[in-house]
């Protein structure tokens, strides 16, 4: 992802011509450099910036803050950074044997685990290619520098988390951290960026954990089935007449296509500058980024809500979300972001109260229907489908609060 | 896209599911078989990959189409388990495993016994020693597959996903013996493949794996 963009104005521009004014992403590039560097970063104001995207040398800065791994006080990174560096080298050694050069041996069973999905992760991507692949006993036995930074990483995870262990899946979500942390740039791989990787999937880890724990899978509060109930009732609450379509008729389950998409937030779906960009958004939220990452998921649904309402049954709707087509990114998260605004993350406290039987009034779609003639899907998606036309047609007015449209959702 | 046209009136559907250690070629199985294609370093599977493809036998009386609809799962032990959710109402089960690694064939031999304690009985396994284009770093003998193949009655083929061999021979075999063994049926007589609603008390099969057949 080029970022910023290159400017609209040519070299032909008129010497005499004052400074152009700046496109609104160059705009937008500068206010989320100046942002970042305040001494006091102003939290609610850079996650603002982050939802409309990152540029991806602030990237590592922003997700670190808006994680809580770095504080706001600027000045106190140099030291933190140092401390972490330091503390992640001495884990690392305290659970992993290495070689001189630092790479972790190969000896144990676990080790297999996580190194078999070693060539296996982002393996389109230059940043993690390896020239020669030695595969002994099945297991690969020669990696390139990045890869060994993934190994070192994977296996301290593996030994530190020792209620999860290695979990296939925390590849992805490592691989991309270590990508975005070195823009892109195998050259640019350090110690550093590693402990800054392996101390933010930490904190996601605390966020997101329990979807990686096996325990926990038919767990009736939390873990992966949970939040997948949870996201079943949130698309049927936000667009009836598409989860209908997908789930009813063509018994489409949320297991089928939402797992993926939620265990690995996204990174099997898009192209690694699109999963940044997506994660910009998610890790605006902090520590509500599960919940924001269950709107995503709808909003992904409802920006190919033609498309879906226009195939039949499971053998036509599943391949279609299992290898979902590329869309517009930002498109996606304005929808998802629509529909934060309009129901926001109290819904899901709702929606999770309902199916753990704890809630004092359901929400149901039928009370739904009561208090609204107009379901609420239509009238979300009308307001959406209003936008999507809108957005072609260049005339963004019409979405200023308060401005519903009631027709049905056309997305031509 | 092969897996997305829809069923004919007289293909008959057949639900595959495809079990065994992370990293032995499922998916790339599933991939050459219906996309006639592979790809190296094949990201690993979360939860499961569906794909489909029909396959006409011509040399039945009558020639018959089957649509086979592939549930191509996770390897990891940690999603282990979700395989019920797969397994339950299949047809056919492919167990497979790498021949270039020994380990491989211990976790096949024990998705073999949870086969036979979960699965419908009626479901037929097929062992599947992959990789068979690595000679030179083999580590599981012909004879061990086959052995345990004939031990446990299952059908048994080495395949190579990368260069295709025995891939499309397994499936129309597979598609043969479903039908021989009336595991699916031609004709009228489809509830002979209902016999997958024989689910253990509180299964939590999705109700997909029943209705589906009905209206695809």
């Amino acid at each position: 992802m080029q970022f910023p963009p290159p400017s609209l104005f040519d070299d032909g521009e008129p010497k005499w011509a004052a400074e152009p004014a700046p496109s609104p992403a160059t705009a937008r590039a500068e206010a989320a450099e100046k942002a970042i560097h305040e001494p006091l970063i102003n939290l609610k104001a850079i996650c603002k910036l982050a939802r409309k995207g990152i540029p991806d040398k602030l990237r590592a800065d922003y997700w670190k803050t808006m994680i809580g791994y770095y504080p706001p006080t600027r000045e106190s990174w140099p030291e933190i950074r140092l401390r972490k560096e330091h503390e992640y080298m001495e884990l690392v050694r305290s659970v992993c044997s290495l070689n001189e050069d630092n790479t972790v041996t190969s000896v144990a069973r676990d080790v297999h685990r996580v190194d078999v999905d070693i060539p296996r992760t982002l393996p389109t991507m230059h940043f993690f290619a390896c020239d020669e692949s030695v595969v002994v006993d099945g297991v690969p036995t020669t990696f390139s520098p990045t890869q060994e930074s993934l190994r070192r990483i994977l296996h301290t995870l593996a030994r530190v988390n020792k209620g999860f262990g290695y979990v296939q899946g925390m590849n992805e979500l490592v691989g991309h951290l270590l990508f975005a942390f070195a823009e892109g740039k195998a050259g640019n791989v350090t110690l550093q960026i590693e402990a800054d990787v392996f101390f933010c999937f930490q904190a996601m880890l605390s966020i997101l954990g329990d979807n990686f724990c096996r325990s926990l899978d038919f767990d009736r509060e939390t873990g992966v089935m949970s939040t997948l109930r949870t996201y079943d009732k949130l698309f049927e609450y936000c667009d009836p007449e598409l989860h209908d379509h997908i789930t009813n008729v063509a018994m489409v389950k949320p297991e089928f296509y939402a797992f993926r998409w939620i265990t690995l937030l996204l990174t099997q779906e898009f192209l690694v500058p699109e999963v940044l960009r997506i994660w910009d958004y998610l890790f605006s939220f902090g520590p509500k980024m599960s919940s924001a990452l269950l709107y995503c998921a709808i909003a992904m649904l409802i920006h190919q809500r033609d498309e879906l309402l226009g195939l039949e049954g499971m053998t036509m709707i599943l391949p279609f979300l299992q290898q979902f087509p590329p869309i517009d990114i930002d498109e996606m998260l304005e929808i998802a972001q629509k529909l934060l605004d309009e129901y926001g993350l109290d819904t899901i406290r709702q929606v999770k109260a309902d199916i753990e039987g704890t809630s004092e009034s359901p929400l149901s779609p039928k009370q739904q229907q009561v208090t609204s003639p107009v379901s609420r899907g239509a009238a979300i998606t009308g307001k959406i489908g209003g936008f999507m036309s809108a957005m072609r047609a260049g005339a963004q007015g019409i979405f200023n609060k308060g401005v519903s449209s009631s027709a049905p959702a056309s997305d031509e | 896209m092969a897996s997305a046209s829809p069923t004919r009136a007289k293909d008959i559907p057949a639900k595959i599911v495809v079990l065994g250690e992370s990293a032995v070629g499922k998916s790339s199985l599933a991939l050459r078989f219906v996309r006639r294609d592979f790809i190296p370093n094949q990201e690993a599977t979360i939860g499961a990959s569906f794909l489909s493809r029909s396959v006409s036998l011509v040399d039945e009386s009558p020639p018959v189409t089957i649509k086979f609809e592939i549930w191509d799962t996770a390897g990891q032990e940690r999603y282990r388990a979700l395989a019920p959710m797969y397994y339950r109402g299949a047809a056919g089960a492919l167990v497979v495993y790498d021949i270039t690694s020994a380990d491989s064939l211990r976790k096949a031999e024990s998705w073999i016994g949870e086969l036979r304690r979960n699965a419908d009985p009626q479901t037929v396994v097929v062992l599947v020693g992959n990789k068979c284009d690595l000679e030179s770093m083999r580590q599981v003998s012909i004879q061990q597959g086959q052995d345990l193949a004939e031990k446990e009655e299952l059908l048994f083929y080495e395949t190579s996903a990368k260069d295709g061999t025995n891939v499309d021979a397994l499936f129309t075999n597979l598609g043969k013996t479903l039908l021989s063994r009336g595991v699916i049926a031609s004709g009228v007589d489809r509830r002979s493949t209902m016999s997958r609603n024989l689910q253990p008390p509180g299964s939590r099969t999705p109700k997909s794996e029943q209705q589906k057949r009905c209206d695809c």
